[in-house]
């Protein structure tokens, strides 16, 4: 298709992941100032550049879903550019929360720049809304997988922060945020609360699931590996619960259940065309 | 003794468990032939380990977490005595006729589960299928008579509003498709009346061609010229009734071209294309453990979300003072 034909709505949405990505590169630039410059200033121009690419993709996805009649539920495109969104306001509600996560911009936006520089090379084909996605039910399975993973992106902003407090750089980038146990403690707060949306978005999904397909479980790939992640986050928290685990290593679990989570969300829906295979 | 529910009850074994079910999903993942043993065996480990943990630390049995992990042990024993009492199948029933429990491919079935769906009645109505533009299907609505007290009642359903019949879930599917209704009359004899179910439309609309053998033995083989061509750019229905159709007819070497209401001679019968009809694939589904399944989920969720809301930094060893 020809670049220059694609809808307006395209467009902002590209706008909206180029916006994503000058606020990552801003944040780290505020980090690396040396100390005493910048530093009490540090966020505010991040969240401006931010709050610009969430307006920005905000309107993206109301145009489109103006134009084509649904929301943004189920080719890549869409799935990411609902995911850009979603896991931006989640974060920054929860950072207008909890001041502490604020520093932690530069990892999470880095993450949502990484969906933003997806979106640009993912295919932006309009979809056709299946009558199994008319569904009440779906607004909260996927309103609660939103949630989940908001959640874990808060927890893998502040787990990045631990992590790369391990060499003397992280430490100085960081050092205007609580100590590793404050922050070990509030990223597994978030750990928590993304476990009790990925059960609530397995319950939804299975319902949907039931009386779209007419079988709540049927180990598609999606379930499967929806399954996977909550196995992780299960044994994750099981581990920080049963034995006191240090924040490095805790950080690294996050991390990987972080990194199975987005592979659940993105690389699944990527490789199997349409989130779940029967949506059809 | 004492010391054997407390190692079943270890937390170690319970991450153990967690790891053999995920290497068990990952080994089936995309295998209908693999064993269920590398998922139940997990499962199975983890109930017993969860059961432990329950009986010998009173913390799992009380207040939001006790909720939780008894929740979770029900969901465990539900799943398996679901495994156990389940059925799955599908069926196509013609336009016209009942549901024949001889025509059902039983796709899955629990040891434990009784033959109560070779009882279950209704008869198929026409239907219709929404297609929205590159032949995408959407809504569908199949009507089906069933009895009632009062008597025949008719129920529209479709991909997600089941029929449901003594628990019994029947869903339409994409698999659907025409079925010329012929009569076979024979010399001095009784007339026969039947449906010949072409292949799935518009999955196949390029094969549309099925066989039929006689009651006189005579060999008829049947070919459906759709006379509309497939809408791929814009939306349609497909409403087996109004498709415009000529049945293409083959018995003994010669071919005979049928609109509704002709007929042709044959040797010693007479045979008439009356209408088209259309038949109609069903998943069927039961489960006695969904609704308990549903519901102990959903207490397990509200239990844990009530502990973490309560307790979360209780829970967090390293996080008591941190972050007061």
């Amino acid at each position: 298709m020809n670049i220059a034909a694609r809808a307006l709505d395209t467009w902002w949405l590209y706008a909206g992941a180029a916006l994503v990505a000058l606020s990552a590169l801003h944040a780290w630039r505020q980090l690396a100032a040396p100390a005493g410059r910048g530093l009490a200033t540090a966020s505010r121009p991040s969240w401006t550049l931010a709050d610009l690419a969430l307006a920005a993709v905000a309107t993206g996805i109301a145009l489109r879903w103006a134009r084509i009649g649904h929301g943004p539920f189920l080719n890549l495109f869409e799935i990411l550019a609902s995911s850009l969104l979603s896991l931006g306001l989640i974060w920054r509600l929860a950072s207008l929360r909890v001041a502490a996560l604020r520093d932690s911009a530069a990892v999470v936006l880095s993450l949502l720049a990484l969906l933003g520089a997806w979106l640009l090379v993912a295919d932006p084909a309009d979809t056709v809304l299946p009558p199994t996605y008319e569904m009440p039910v779906l607004w909260f399975h996927l309103a609660f997988g939103k949630i989940f993973l908001g959640c874990a992106l808060v927890a893998t902003g502040l787990a990045g922060v631990l992590i790369a407090r391990a060499s003397e750089r992280g430490t100085r980038w960081f050092r205007r945020m609580p100590g590793d146990a404050v922050l070990d403690a509030l990223a597994w707060r978030f750990m928590l609360a993304a476990l009790v949306f990925e059960s609530l978005m397995l319950i939804a999904g299975a319902v949907w699931a039931q009386d779209a397909w007419g079988r709540f479980w049927a180990w598609d790939p999606l379930e499967t590996w929806a399954f996977i992640t909550w196995l992780a986050l299960a044994s994750a928290v099981h581990t920080r619960i049963t034995w006191r685990v240090g924040p490095r290593q805790g950080a690294l679990m996050i991390a990987v259940v972080f990194a199975i989570a987005f592979l659940t969300f993105f690389g699944v829906p990527f490789v199997s065309v349409a989130p779940h295979k029967g949506a059809v | 003794m004492k010391r054997l529910p407390h190692r079943i009850a270890s937390s170690r074994l319970t991450l153990a468990g967690f790891a053999l079910l995920a290497a068990g999903t990952l080994a089936t993942y995309n295998r209908p032939g693999a064993s269920a043993a590398a998922i139940v065996l997990p499962l199975a480990l983890l109930a017993v380990n969860l059961a432990a943990a329950i009986a010998v630390r009173p913390a799992l049995r009380h207040g939001g977490l006790g909720l939780f992990h008894i929740a979770l042990l029900a969901l465990l024993l539900l799943a398996g005595l679901g495994r156990l009492t389940h059925f799955d199948g599908r069926v196509e029933v013609a336009e016209g006729g009942g549901f024949d429990p001889a025509q059902v491919e039983v796709t899955g079935r629990g040891p434990w589960h009784g033959s109560a769906w070779k009882n279950l009645q209704f008869r198929q109505g026409s239907y219709e299928v929404d297609y929205a533009p590159g032949v995408k299907r959407s809504h569908t609505r199949s009507q089906v008579w069933t009895d009632g007290e009062s008597g025949p009642s008719l129920r529209v359903v479709g991909d997600d509003t089941p029929l449901v019949l003594d628990g019994y879930r029947f869903y339409t599917t994409h698999n659907k498709g025409f079925a010329p209704l012929l009569t076979w009359q024979p010399e001095g004899g009784e007339p026969v009346q039947g449906l010949i179910n072409m292949p799935s439309y518009p999955l196949f609309d390029w094969k549309q061609e099925n066989s039929w053998t006689a009651p006189d033995g005579t060999a008829l083989r049947f070919w459906l010229r759709i006379e509309r061509p497939l809408s791929e750019q814009s939306t349609w229905t497909l409403v087996a009734r109004d498709m415009p159709a000529v049945l293409v007819v083959e018995a003994a070497g010669a071919r005979h071209e049928l609109r509704p209401g002709q007929s042709i001679a044959l040797p010693a019968a007479t045979l008439r294309y009356e209408r088209l009809a259309g038949w109609m694939g069903y998943r069927i589904f039961y489960d006695p453990t969904l609704v308990p399944m549903l519901i102990a989920s959903v207490l397990g969720v509200l239990g844990l979300g009530w502990h973490l809301w309560r307790r979360g930094e209780r829970l967090l060893p390293g996080a008591q003072g941190a972050m007061a």
